[in-house]
């Protein structure tokens, strides 16, 4: 088929318009050399595009093969490469005989570098006739002077041999002795990949004679060697023994990337502890050492993979130190993954160690500022926790300097310290007196409403005895004086009047400001505020008056309208009161602290009401404070157990179901690995041949074979069982039309092949039928079919590629034209629909990934739901099912009866593009028989994608319809 | 390591160019190329991309991206050099680097990426070799082309010599007034004809022929055969006979310079045996020598011509040391040779050669003792040539006495003598014309004969003559023939002895002075040794 031709050469030239095949060949015939290249370059872009001269072939070789221009002389080395050398029916054109003289004679130009050249294009001709009387003059090159002729002989010879070994049948033979002979790397290099391919035991006896030498060889040589030991120990391990050593020499190469390959290699040799930490520490060298980015990161995934194994993991524990050296490199991609690997890593025995690295790590982050800096310090908090839960005996160490976080300007980090006390401290018992003191310690210095908000929640939660008291008194300096309306009131009076004395004379601003000055300069006065109510300020306080910025944080909070701060600290106050209540038998101290807090939280509220904060509270806090309020006065014996002791039981329950989750996705992947199918060959080990699966498949071959040919799931119409392959089969004509076609089309990666079968129904032959296609979308024909000639009732199969590059819905139309002895007919085909689902796999990725995506994506596509669905399991069923999208929301989330239901949702198109899909449907509880409503937001990084995913559904919830 | 495409393509990831290094088809290609934009994600520190079938890696550049494809298992530090040498490569060729540019260069591109990678396979390259290889600026073409105009050039003259002599011969015989011209018109008659015809040649194909047609005149008759083929390509090395091209291509050899020497086109006629027996014998003494990392080589050739009835009308000796080094650390040596070679020999060192030193001490070394011998290659060092009348000169003497029977045939005696006493030739063959279809029917011998009757000759071979066994005869008669019928008697020989007697002594490196291990051949053989 002529879409198998390999090809070597894309030019994209925008402007390219086709040309006369007259006034190209003028131009070659008659023009100067300029305008032959000119042309020819032209005629080379013309050809890659798709188009076919074949009478310019005569014309080249009459007019251009003689020139002795050196540019020409290469453009037509890819002129030979790219233009058809065969006829239709598959034989051998003609004129290439004479294009074979020309070769010769360029093999035996005293040009040595057009002789390279045209040496290495022959590695890429095809044609054994062509190339049977070139091989006296390839062979000769072999001995060249020059090493530039020499080692493309040698990969001509190669090539050569590997396609029809029958035109050279001594080709190991004699590059074997070639290589014997030669100096130069690059021949040898060559040489020897070719005897590595065709001829593994002279390669061996020739490495065998040189082993010693090894060492000195250049690193293009050393590499092949390396190779060349991995596949023979691969085809034949028992031989493994005998390469250890020189690959061991060859871990110490002066070159980065032998002593990378070689490491690979040792480790597939051996799985001695010896050899495993030798290629461990190598790779480990490399990233330290290695300055750029990509190296690290890949040989860190090395190490993830040598880590999976594991007899591998336990010699790597030792190593964890060294590990954590990478921690030097700036790029926080690399900072992540060492992190994790050393995590893995990591066992009793030198948790300690490690974690006073990550402690100095910690301390260096503080004074350098830069953009991955907080990012940096979030990851080290989380490696912190990961550690301190994985062996509780360190989080007494870590916990003093992870609380210095909470102070951080910076929100990440503080918040998943948080997390990490919160964790701490239900599961630490031990620890919690520790904790509280730092956290008390630390809490006037907290920047953030959101860190106070939890740090206040922990503190509500876990404080006992006579740390009550202190942690009231720390909210008390947060909160700054209570009751606050007149404390703001006084701050707003004192800087009037403190403005009033500087600048005498100036119309007033405000109401306040105004009533300030009816009253004249007392000090104690009735004020009123905005919303008309009367407020009292104290005469007593006499403090200074504090700039708007100086006010305590908890204070500054409620002033800037964040109420949901007042509201958890309410519900903290209510709990310590309580707590205090138990603790403490004396009434009166009992009465005194909850009065205490009740004042507080009645303050809270006063402000709220008060519109001296930018946003008056919300109706939630409110509500949520009186609730507070109402227990302290109620004390009824519901409520307070809800404040004691179900708030820390959902925590508790929490955190084990988060447990219990990661438990699960663990015990997942050890599933999946170890799963054997039922039909599965079984092994004798007696009856193997050695080589049994130890080593797993050559990784060398499998990833080119992988990288050529696509993923092995790419097939994916194929997988499923030929039953459902006939359901791909289209119908184009009707079954009375002069011409039946049908196609069967077959989704690649990449690429569509559309399997068409052309029946001819008439009693006449048709001449020149031919299939004519045009797409619609992100669809592109790879090139046209050709025209065949059928017979009376006569078939025949024609096969048409078309290129897709991206997840559109896509629309193949055509028709088929062919002539009859009397006049030119027209068959109109049935269009052809692509659908985007064969290009849509379920994929998953966490939380934080997802909002990632969804905050970065541009395009969104909300559908509104409209089904019959009257259930809302089934419908998240039905939209999984015919989106073929991962529902990410746990299925716990998910169980039970509410009226409402939201998910999120993701998949991947086997391009490489993510769609995030989020559901949001209710439905009246009450109501069994009423539909599901709601919508579904779709957001891609592309337009086409969100678009056509959104088709997708709306036509899946048309048929869902229809069939209801 | 196995690359599997390079393309150069814009920021919004359009290719522009993409070069292929294994097989693959146009589909998958252009899909790997299409899915590589939306893969890549801003703003990340490291320039790769990884998909379950391939690796991506690449390097922003202004506003393009040059990417390499490769597989999964490729080494990434290897991939990483061949991408900094790529986008070192692109603003070489292009010069600024937009699309336009880019499309403008593409197959100055193409040919530079293909200098880079080799099936997949990093060649070890620097971007000043890659430069070179794509000007594709050839010393040796310059010298082929220098070559083929000094023939074309030195046929001209040549030609035109001719044709004035002939026409002065012409008018000579014309003011004779009898057309005695017979004999050259006969030996020369295809060159007069379109050579003399149009004196005015200058296109290069009839320059090139009549180039032919000259070296035929001037070498000999025996040569005529050859000349006569048509003209092919090596028509023109046949000419290259002619001594200036020799001396060129010597020259050549000298520098360094590998020229390759097309075989001996095998003369026509009686001297082809004789010939090949000795190429043969040469190159059988040639090939079981044992090479050492240097290797020296010590040709010394012969051409003799006899008499019949003694006196020496033409002798003449010379030779050429060579230096073979293979290996690096050898390359810098010191070559002692024996002082006591044949008096009269007339020595000549290559110009690199120190000259003083040579004279001083014998000794062969490079001009700049710095400076390495070239690797790999023959070079030669030392040429020699000894040329005399002197009759004791002659190594071999042989006396062929054919005497009349009286019955209208011959009886022949052949007796031959060793003179050099020092050599031991090997593999002597004398080869005696006889008449046409005459049996000859030999008597007493040495060795061994064979009478060749497609050729009419009787070989005599006698494998071994030295100072124990230096003299021998033969005797046979023929019928029907007169005694000029046996000659000119041509004789071959090789030696592994050289005849001017040099000699290495010894080889030391430059700094050290240590010895150096080397071995060295010598060949002494007969290139034409006859009798007439």
């Amino acid at each position: 088929m002529t879409s198998q031709v390999p090809c070597y050469t894309i030019i994209n030239s925008p402007d390219l318009e086709v040309t006369n095949e007259m006034q190209l060949k003028r131009d070659l015939e008659k023009g100067d050399t300029n305008v032959k290249i000119e042309t020819l370059k032209r005629v080379i872009k013309l050809l890659l595009n798709g188009e076919r001269y074949p009478g310019l072939i005569m014309t080249i070789i009459r007019f251009v093969l003689p020139v002795q221009n050196h540019t020409i002389k290469k453009l037509l080395l890819i002129f030979w490469e790219i233009v058809p050398k065969t006829s239709a029916d598959g034989k051998l054109l003609q004129e290439m005989i004479l294009v074979c003289d020309a070769y010769r004679k360029d093999l035996q130009h005293p040009n040595e570098f057009l002789r390279g050249s045209t040496l290495r294009f022959l590695c890429k001709l095809k044609e054994p006739e062509l190339l049977e009387p070139l091989m006296p003059a390839i062979r000769a090159c072999l001995d060249h002077r020059h090493s530039y002729v020499r080692r493309n002989a040698v990969l001509a010879i190669f090539t050569i041999y590997k396609n029809f070994d029958w035109l050279v049948p001594d080709g190991p033979e004699l590059i074997a002795s070639f290589l014997d002979t030669q100096q130069d790397m690059s021949c040898k290099r060559n040489a020897f990949l070719m005897l590595l391919h065709a001829d593994q035991e002279r390669a061996l006896n020739y490495l065998a004679s040189c082993i010693d030498q090894v060492h000195t060889f250049g690193d293009i040589l050393q590499l092949v060697i390396v190779e060349l030991i991995y596949k023979v120990c691969h085809a034949n391990p028992a031989e493994r023994s005998r390469f250890i050593r020189c690959i061991y020499n060859l871990l110490n190469s002066s070159s980065n990337a032998v002593r990378y390959e070689s490491a690979g290699t040792l480790i597939t040799l051996s799985l001695a502890p010896t050899a495993i930490k030798a290629a461990a520490s190598c790779y480990i060298e490399l990233v330290v050492k290695e300055s750029d980015n990509n190296v690290k990161l890949i040989v860190l995934d090395r190490l993830v993979a040598m880590k999976e194994h594991e007899g591998m993991e336990k010699v790597m524990q030792d190593l964890v130190m060294d590990v954590l050296r990478v921690l030097a490199a700036p790029d926080i991609e690399v900072r992540r993954k060492t992190l994790a690997l050393a995590l893995d890593l990591v066992y009793s025995r030198n948790i300690g160690e490690m974690v006073l690295v990550l402690k100095k790590e910690v301390s260096k982050t503080h004074n350098v500022e830069h953009e991955d800096t907080g990012k940096y310090r979030q990851l080290l908090v989380r490696t912190l926790h990961t550690c301190s839960i994985k062996f509780p005996d360190v989080a007494a160490n870590v916990i003093p300097v992870l609380v210095e976080f909470l102070s951080d300007t910076n929100e990440l980090a503080a918040a998943d310290v948080l997390i990490f006390i919160r964790e701490a401290i239900q599961k630490f018992p031990a620890l919690r007196a520790l904790i509280i003191e730092h956290l008390i310690e630390a809490f006037p210095q907290i920047k953030s409403s959101k860190i106070h908000r939890a740090a206040v929640w922990i503190l509500g939660e876990y404080v006992e005895g006579s740390q009550i008291l202190e942690v009231i008194a720390v909210i008390q300096q947060t909160l700054g004086e209570v009751p606050m309306v007149e404390a703001e009131q006084r701050r707003l009076a004192g800087d009037q009047t403190e403005e009033q004395k500087q600048q005498q004379g100036s119309a007033g601003g405000n109401a306040a400001g105004s009533a300030a000055e009816g009253s004249g300069s007392g000090n104690a006065s009735n004020k009123v505020t905005s919303d008309g109510t009367y407020a009292t300020q104290s005469a007593y306080s006499l403090a200074p008056v504090a700039k708007a910025e100086k006010r305590p944080p908890l204070r500054q909070y409620l002033m800037d309208g964040d109420f949901f701060i007042g509201a958890a600290l309410s519900a903290t106050l209510t709990k310590l009161a309580l707590r205090y209540a138990e603790l403490e038998t004396e009434a009166r101290a009992q009465n005194r602290l909850t009065t205490q807090v009740m004042l507080i939280m009645s303050s809270i509220l006063h402000l709220g009401k008060s519109g001296f904060p930018s946003k008056p509270i919300t109706n939630d806090d409110t509500d949520r404070i009186f609730v507070c309020l109402r227990t302290l006065s109620e004390r009824t014996p519901e409520a307070i157990s809800v404040f004691t002791l179900y708030c820390r039981e959902a925590l508790g329950k929490m955190l084990d179901a988060q447990h219990d989750e990661d438990q699960r996705m663990l015990k997942e992947k050890q599933k999946a690995t170890a799963k054997v199918q039922p039909d599965d060959p079984v092994l004798f080990a007696q009856l193997s041949n050695g080589r049994d699966n130890q080593l797993g498949e050559n990784v060398f071959e499998s990833s080119l074979n992988q990288a050529l040919a696509g993923s092995k799931n790419a097939q994916l119409s194929d997988v499923a069982s030929p039953n459902s392959k006939l359901n791909k089969v289209t119908q184009l004509t009707g079954f009375s039309d002069p011409v039946y076609a049908e196609a069967y089309v077959n989704v690649n990666q990449y690429d569509i092949v559309l399997d068409v079968l052309i029946v001819n129904q008439t009693n006449d032959t048709l001449q020149n039928c031919t299939l004519e296609l045009a797409t619609l979308g992100d669809l592109k024909l790879v090139e046209r079919p050709h025209p065949v000639v059928l017979a009376p009732h006569d078939f025949c199969n024609i096969k048409a590629n078309v290129k897709v590059s991206s997840t559109e819905n896509g629309i193949i139309f055509g028709n088929i034209v062919y002539e009859t002895a009397l006049n030119t007919n027209v068959v109109v085909l049935n269009t052809i629909h692509i659908d985007i689902m064969d290009y849509i796999i379920p994929a998953s990725c966490t939380d934080t990934e997802f909002r990632q995506m969804w905050q970065d994506f541009e395009w969104e596509n909300k559908v509104t739901v409209n089904t019959s669905f009257t259930d809302l399991h089934e419908y998240l069923k039905h939209l999984l099912k015919s989106t073929n999208m991962k529902c990410l929301t746990p299925e716990k989330a998910l169980s039970g009866q509410c009226g409402f239901m939201a998910a999120n949702m993701y998949a991947k198109s086997i391009f490489g593009e993510n769609a995030l899909a989020n559901l949001s449907i209710e439905k009246p509880v009450d109501d069994p028989d009423s539909k599901v409503t709601g919508h579904i937001r779709i957001r891609a990084k592309s337009q086409g994608m969100a678009l056509s995913l959104g088709d997708k559904i709306s036509s899946s919830q048309k048929q869902s319809v229809q069939a209801a | 390591m196995v690359l599997i495409a390079a393309a150069v393509c814009t920021k919004n990831g359009k290719v522009i160019l993409s070069r292929q290094f294994v097989e693959m088809t146009k589909a998958r290609i252009e899909g790997l190329l299409a899915a590589f934009p939306k893969l890549m994600t801003a703003g990340k520190q490291h320039t790769y991309v990884e998909t379950d079938s391939v690796r991506y890696v690449y390097q922003p550049m202004e506003k393009l991206y040059m990417l390499l494809i490769t597989t999964k298992a490729s080494n990434i530090l290897e991939d990483l050099e061949t991408l900094r040498l790529f986008s070192k490569v692109i603003p070489e060729y292009s010069h600024s680097l937009d699309e336009k540019e880019i499309v403008e260069n593409a197959f100055n591109l193409i040919f530079a990426f293909d200098e880079i990678v080799a099936l997949g396979y990093r060649e070890s390259v620097n971007l000043a070799q890659i430069k070179t290889f794509v000007e594709m600026d050839s010393h040796e073409e310059k010298v082929y082309q220098a070559v083929r105009q000094t023939q074309e050039r030195d046929a001209r003259q040549k030609m035109r010599e001719k044709a004035k002599e002939l026409q002065r011969q012409r008018m000579e015989a014309s003011k004779r007034g009898g057309p005695s011209l017979g004999g050259t018109g006969g030996r020369s008659g295809g060159f007069i004809s379109d050579g003399f015809g149009s004196s005015g040649v200058s296109s290069s194909s009839g320059a090139s022929s009549a180039n032919i047609g000259i070296t035929s005149i001037d070498v000999d008759t025996k040569s005529k055969a050859a000349a006569t083929k048509p003209a092919s390509r090596n028509a023109l090395k046949l000419g290259g006979k002619s001594k200036d091209v020799d001396s060129f291509v010597d020259q050549l050899k000298n520098e360094g310079e590998k020229i390759a020497n097309l075989a001996p086109a095998a003369p026509a006629g009686s001297s082809s045996a004789a010939a090949s027996a000795s190429a043969a014998a040469k190159a059988a003494i040639a090939s079981d020598i044992h090479k050492e990392s240097v290797h020296l080589k010590i040709e010394d050739k012969l051409v003799v011509r006899l008499g019949r009835d003694g006196g020496v009308q033409q002798f003449e000796n010379s030779g050429l040391l060579t230096l073979r080094i293979t290996d690096e650390a050898y390359g810098r040596i010191l070559l002692k040779l024996s002082p006591n070679h044949t008096q009269g020999l007339q020595l000549q060192t290559h110009p690199n050669v120190d000259k003083e030193l040579f004279k001083s001490r014998t000794t062969i070394g490079l001009k700049n003792l710095g400076k390495p011998f070239p690797l790999n290659t023959d070079v030669g060092v030392l040429k020699w040539r000894f040329v005399s009348q002197d009759e004791s000169a002659v190594p071999l003497t042989i006396n062929c006495w054919p005497s009349d029977n009286g019955e209208g045939g011959c009886d022949v005696n052949i007796e031959y003598e060793l003179e050099a006493q020092q050599l031991e030739l090997q593999d002597v063959a004398i080869v005696i014309p006889l008449p046409m279809n005459v049996q000859p029917s030999v008597a007493e011998y040495d060795g061994t004969y064979n009478y060749d009757l497609r050729k009419h000759v009787l070989q005599w071979h006698i494998p071994i003559i030295d100072a124990a066994n230096k003299s021998g005869s033969m005797e046979f008669s023929c019928s029907a023939s007169i005694p000029g019928d046996f000659f000119p008697l041509q004789v071959s020989f090789v030696s592994k002895t050289p005849y001017a007697g040099v000699v290495a002594q010894d080889v030391v490196q430059v700094d050290s002075e240590a010895a150096v291990k080397y071995s060295s051949e010598s060949i002494l053989f007969v290139e034409k040794y006859e009798i007439v």
